[in-house]
């Protein structure tokens, strides 16, 4: 059965393309390059194609032609996000606008000075969000896993330049662990995706979109042992140059006992993840089957 | 020492709820992570909290951690050199 394997799609060669069309001639052409990019995928992907189709037939309720369309159109969005991200973070001029929702839930948070979680998910872009979040005047830590390709990494790194975001990647040697321990301590954010895990990791269950779905532990155990403020955090695209940007309130889980904790910290994570899917049901990039 | 590894036993089973384990089924140089008691990142995240919560020690150095979560005398040693 396929889950995820911890790996993005995407060549380094692919990316330079794109940046060179960027830094030459802007987000238009590139747009339009990645129509192309898309049209490919929507051919032949067909194992993240079929999964993404199930959950526009199967999940959002979409006739099987509308289904098509929207596949393509997924394909077509996550590669915006990475475009946009690009323009973003690396300063290439544009006319981007954001608005921000609970941008002062986030500032509660920092207020409380015991460092936050913020928890997001492969829907939208939150990475974008956080590199204009410079000022809440703390650091905000993303974690990511490791094995994402490398070399995309650092080349994207290479052309944004330095983040104002910190990037703390899962590995083995469970070090993610101690940078996260250490940031809360710093009174600083860490964000990371509460939607995706890897085989073999521990993993919590809830009803979403119909059906029961496996989300990992790891970020609700953070949440419940270290006692930090939560807020669920999602950015959206809503047109070619619009982002929305929404943080939830502060919820008071301490009278709860751990395990009571955890699972409905998720309940409440996965209903917000929904009202966003269902306004935005093209920007869910998890090319899985999400409900095995 | 010997005290201090007995009780780190009991509170590592009472943290991580291993139900099936009994504190004698821990070596004093058994590796708790991967090949030895099997304990993976949240139990990691568990074991950080544990020295927190109960010797008020906090370990925030990337390449400490590995070195104090070896077995259960790696924590001992690390906790009395803390303490002293």
């Amino acid at each position: 059965m396929p889950v995820w394997q911890g790996k993005s799609k995407g060549k380094p060669w692919g990316y330079r393309i794109f940046v060179s069309i960027l830094s030459r001639w802007g987000i238009s052409p590139a747009y339009l390059l990645l129509r192309f990019v898309a049209f490919y995928y929507f051919l032949f992907s067909y194992k993240s194609s079929k999964n993404v189709l199930t959950y526009f037939h199967k999940k959002i309720g979409y006739g099987l032609g509308r289904s098509l369309i929207k596949l393509y159109r997924n394909y077509y969005l996550l590669g915006q996000s990475i475009i946009d991200k690009v323009v973003i973070m690396s300063g290439i001029p544009n006319k981007f606008t954001f608005d921000f929702d609970g941008e002062d839930n986030l500032r509660k948070i920092v207020g409380l000075q015991k460092g936050g979680l913020l928890l997001s998910a492969h829907l939208g872009n939150w990475e974008i969000a956080g590199h204009l979040l410079k000022r809440l005047d703390t650091r905000i830590n993303i974690v990511m896993f490791d094995g994402e390709h490398r070399q995309i990494k650092e080349y994207i790194a290479e052309v944004t330049g330095k983040r104002a975001v910190n990037v703390i990647l899962i590995k083995n040697d469970l070090s993610h662990i101690y940078a996260i321990s250490e940031a809360f301590k710093n009174n600083e954010l860490v964000c990371i995706h509460a939607d995706r895990f890897i085989e073999g990791n521990k993993t919590l269950t809830s009803e979403f979109l119909g059906g029961k779905a496996k989300f990992p532990m790891g970020p609700f155990v953070l949440a419940a042992k270290f006692k930090v403020p939560v807020s669920f955090v999602f950015a959206l695209k809503e047109t070619h140059l619009h982002y929305h940007f929404f943080a939830s309130e502060i919820k008071d889980y301490s009278h709860l006992s751990k395990d009571a904790l955890m699972q409905q910290m998720l309940d409440d994570f996965v209903i917000e993840m929904e009202i966003k899917i269902k306004k935005y049901p093209e920007q869910w990039y998890n090319y899985y089957n999400f409900w095995q | 020492m010997d005290k201090l590894m007995a009780d780190l036993k009991v509170q590592i089973i009472e943290q991580l709820n291993l139900q099936d384990t009994k504190p004698e089924d821990i070596g004093d140089d058994q590796p708790l992570f991967v090949e030895g008691l099997g304990l993976d990142s949240i139990d990691a995240l568990e074991l950080i909290v544990l020295l927190q919560q109960n010797y008020k020690i906090k370990i925030s150095n990337a390449e400490e951690g590995p070195k104090v979560f070896r077995s259960v005398r790696t924590m001992a040693e690390y906790i009395t050199a803390y303490q002293a």
